[in-house]
C-alpha cells in the first residue's frame, strides 16, 4: 500500500494510536518523539508523531489512508554505451539471480567499481516479470545522480522520484527515492536496492532501518550496495550473499594513502599554515590538479581557511548546512575552484577529475570514511590513481584498518 | 529531552546558573541557526534589506503615504532560510510544535502595554490549517492576549502579488465579541507572523486607531 493523504482506501482509523502511542505510518514507538496539544478546533486532545513531520503530519485525528500495491509487467530495456566488464558481468549476474530468487545480496565493491551499472540488469529482469522496484538511498546527492544515470539508460521507463520536496509520481513500479520516503509505503516493493547502506543517517537510526523492511513485500528482498560494510549488515543478508568486487572498473589499483605527520590545527592557532600542508598543496597547484581537503570539524575548517587563502587564490570551503553547496562543487567540476575544503559530506557521491585528496587530523577519522575518502581519488580512467595524502597527529588503529583493507582489495580480496 | 526543531537529543548539565530558568526546547545548534541575520544594510524601522542604491526604504515611504504608521516595529527572528523552513513547517506541514520554540524567542514586556493584539485569521483558515499560528504561540509564551479583530480574508497573503496586497481593501473589522473593551487611550501591541510589506498590520493598526489608542506597537515573529 502506499500512503497519501487523497487515498481511497482507509488502512487505520487513526495515524497515530494516542494510547499505545504507536505511529502506524513509521512504526515510531518512542513517547518522545510526540507532541500532544489541545485542539481548541476539534474540543479535544490530538497526537502526532514527530518522526516523519517531514513526510506531511500523521496524527490521531486523521485517518491512515492510501492506494493498493499493483503490479504491472513492462516491457523493460535500457542502453550502455559502453561494455561490462568481466567482473560486473558476474556481479549483475548475482543481482538477477538475487532478485529471481527472493534471496537478500550484500555487494561489497570499492568505491568506483560501477555500481550503479551493475544493477541494470537486475531491475530490467524484476520490471519484466511485474515485481515492484525501488532504488533508494539515505542521501539526496546520491538519490539524484543515481535517478540520473537511471534515466539515462531506461529511456522508456517511467521513474518515480521522490526527495525532500522533489516529488515526479506515476504508479510506484520503479521508483528512486531516499529512504525516508519509505515510510509512506507498507508492503509494496518486491525489491529494494540500497545504494550507501552504511551512510548517514540510515547506520544508526532503527526507524529509518525498520522502513525499509515495511516497505518490502514478505518475501521481498533486499540489495545492499557498499564500500564498507558492518557485520551487522552480513547478519542481515546472511553470510552466503556476499559478493565481492575489489576492482575498479578501469582496471586499475586503488590509491594507498602516504601518512605524513603533523599538527596542522595548532599551527592555524598560531595563525601559521603548516609547512607540510603548504608544500602538498603547492605541489598539487604546480601540476594542474585539484584538490579536496577533509576537515573533521566545521570549526577548525573555518579557522584555516584564511591562511590557505593567503597563500592560494582558488580555495573555497563547503559544508552541510552551506546553501551554495551544489553550486559549489559544479564549480569545483569545472575547473574554477581548485582548493576545496570541506567537511566529511563529500565523502562519497562525488567524481571530479584530475583530483588529489588530502585528510587533515586523520585521527579523528573511523576508518570507512577514511575507505571512502581514499575512493575519491582516480575515479576516471584518463586519471586512474590520483594521491591521497593523510596528515595526521598520530597513528591510529582506523588508519593502519584503512590502509589494510585498500591493500588487501588491491591483492583482489577483503575480509569484513 | 529532544530538540523539538531537528528531534535531536538536548543534554543539558544542571547548574546553578540554568538550575531556576526555563528548560530550553531547542538545541544551541537549531539556536544559532534561527537567530542569524542576513547581511545587508536595514531599514532602521522595518528592518528590511535595502537595495544599495536606496536610501529611505521605499515599503515604509509607501506605508506612511497610505496609512498612519504604527509607532514601532519589532521582529524577533530574521527570514533566513532556516526561520523560512520552520514557518513553512509550522503553517503548513502543521507542527505545531514549533509554536514551543517561537514562544521560546518571545519577550513582550507586558506591561508596557495594556492589550495585546494577535491578528485573526478567518474561519475557512482555521478550519483548514486546525489552528491560529500566533495565538497558539502566545498561548504556549503564558502572553495574556485580547482577540479585538475579526476577518473575512479568504486568500493567503503569500498567494497574492505585492499589487494585489495594495489594492485591498481593509479586510479586519473591530470584533471584540461579547467582552467590554476600551482603546481610547490604551496602549496596544499588534502580533503578527511574517512582516512582509507590512499592509497586514497596518489594516489592522489602521481598525484600532479608529478608537484612538494612546499607541499602537507592532512585534513579528519573522521579518521577511
Amino acid at each position: 500500500m502506499y500512503f497519501h493523504s487523497k487515498g481511497e482506501v482507509v488502512y487505520k482509523e487513526a495515524g497515530v494510536d494516542i494510547i499505545k502511542n504507536i505511529c502506524h505510518r513509521c512504526h515510531n514507538r518512542d513517547r518522545k518523539l510526540f507532541y500532544e496539544f489541545y485542539s481548541e478546533l476539534d474540543q479535544h486532545k490530538i497526537k502526532y508523531c514527530l518522526n516523519c513531520i517531514g513526510l506531511g503530519r500523521v496524527d490521531s485525528m486523521t485517518p491512515l489512508a492510501g492506494t493498493e500495491t499493483h503490479r504491472r509487467k513492462e516491457k523493460c530495456d535500457y542502453v550502455l554505451n559502453f561494455e561490462l566488464t568481466d567482473i560486473q558481468k558476474e556481479a549483475s549476474k548475482k543481482v538477477v539471480s538475487a532478485v529471481r530468487e527472493r534471496r537478500h545480496l550484500l555487494l561489497h565493491a570499492v568505491t568506483g567499481a560501477g555500481k550503479t551499472e551493475i544493477i541494470f540488469e537486475g531491475i530490467k529482469y524484476a520490471r519484466e516479470h511485474g515485481l515492484n522496484v525501488a532504488v533508494v538511498s539515505p542521501r539526496i546527492d546520491v538519490v539524484k545522480e543515481v535517478h540520473l544515470r537511471l534515466g539515462d539508460a531506461f529511456r522508456k521507463s517511467r521513474i518515480d522520484l521522490m526527495f525532500a520536496g522533489v516529488k515526479v509520481k506515476f504508479e510506484h513500479h520503479f521508483t528512486v527515492c531516499t529512504v525516508h520516503q519509505l515510510y509512506n509505503f507498507h508492503d509494496h516493493f518486491d525489491c529494494i536496492i540500497v545504494d550507501e547502506y552504511d551512510a548517514f543517517p540510515l547506520a544508526d537510526d532503527k526507524h529509518l532501518l525498520g522502513a525499509i523492511d515495511k516497505a518490502k513485500t514478505a518475501d521481498g528482498n533486499i540489495i545492499i550496495m557498499t564500500a564498507t560494510p558492518t557485520r551487522k549488515m552480513v547478519k542481515h543478508v546472511g553470510v552466503g550473499n556476499i559478493f565481492q568486487i575489489a576492482r575498479r572498473y578501469h582496471g586499475h589499483d586503488l590509491t594507498v594513502p602516504v601518512i605524513h605527520y603533523g599538527n596542522v590545527n595548532k599551527e592555524v592557532q598560531q595563525k601559521k599554515l603548516n609547512g607540510k600542508l603548504k608544500r602538498l598543496l603547492d605541489g598539487i597547484m604546480d601540476a594542474n590538479r585539484r584538490v579536496l581537503v577533509f576537515f573533521p570539524e566545521i570549526k577548525m575548517m573555518y579557522e584555516a581557511y584564511p591562511l590557505i587563502l593567503k597563500h592560494f587564490e582558488d580555495a573555497e570551503t563547503v559544508y552541510s548546512g552551506d546553501g551554495e553547496r551544489y553550486s559549489k562543487v559544479e564549480r569545483m567540476r569545472e575547473g574554477e575552484i581548485k582548493i576545496l575544503l570541506t567537511t566529511t559530506i563529500l565523502e562519497r557521491g562525488v567524481t571530479f577529475k584530475d583530483l588529489d585528496v588530502i585528510v587533515v587530523h586523520t585521527e579523528y577519522f573511523p576508518s570507512d570514511t577514511l575507505i571512502q575518502i581514499c575512493g575519491r581519488a582516480g575515479r576516471k580512467p584518463q586519471d586512474p590513481t590520483g594521491n591521497v595524502h593523510f596528515i595526521t597527529l598520530y597513528n591510529t588503529h582506523h588508519i593502519q584498518k584503512t590502509v589494510r583493507t585498500i591493500k588487501a582489495f588491491n591483492r583482489g580480496s577483503a575480509v569484513i | 529531552m529532544i530538540c523539538l526543531y531537528c528531534h535531536g537529543r538536548i543534554d543539558v548539565e544542571l547548574n546553578l546558573l540554568n538550575m531556576f530558568s526555563k528548560t530550553k526546547r531547542i538545541c544551541q545548534s537549531c539556536h544559532l541557526k534561527l537567530t542569524g541575520w542576513r547581511s545587508g544594510v536595514r531599514c532602521a524601522r522595518c528592518h528590511r534589506i535595502m537595495h544599495a542604491a536606496e536610501k529611505e526604504c521605499r515599503d515604509c515611504i509607501f506605508i506612511s503615504s497610505r496609512f498612519t504608521p504604527v509607532r514601532s516595529i519589532r521582529c524577533l527572528l530574521d527570514y533566513n532560510s532556516e526561520v523560512k523552513m520552520m514557518m513553512h513547517r509550522y503553517k503548513f506541514v502543521r507542527d505545531i510544535a514549533l509554536a514551543e520554540v517561537m514562544a521560546g524567542f518571545i519577550d513582550i514586556k507586558e506591561w508596557q502595554y495594556d492589550h495585546i493584539v494577535p491578528i485573526p485569521v478567518s474561519e475557512h483558515r482555521l478550519e483548514e490549517r486546525g489552528f491560529n499560528q500566533i495565538t497558539e504561540v502566545l498561548k504556549r509564551s503564558r502572553t495574556a492576549y485580547t482577540e479585538l479583530l475579526a476577518t473575512d480574508k479568504v486568500k493567503l497573503q503569500s498567494e497574492r502579488s505585492k499589487a494585489e496586497r495594495i489594492d485591498s481593501d481593509n479586510p479586519f473589522s473591530f470584533d471584540a465579541g461579547e467582552k467590554d473593551v476600551k482603546i481610547l487611550d490604551k496602549r496596544i501591541l499588534i502580533v503578527d507572523d511574517i512582516y512582509t510589506t507590512g499592509i497586514t498590520v497596518h489594516h489592522a493598526a489602521e481598525t484600532i486607531m479608529q478608537r484612538n489608542p494612546s499607541s499602537v506597537d507592532v512585534l513579528t515573529f519573522s521579518k521577511a
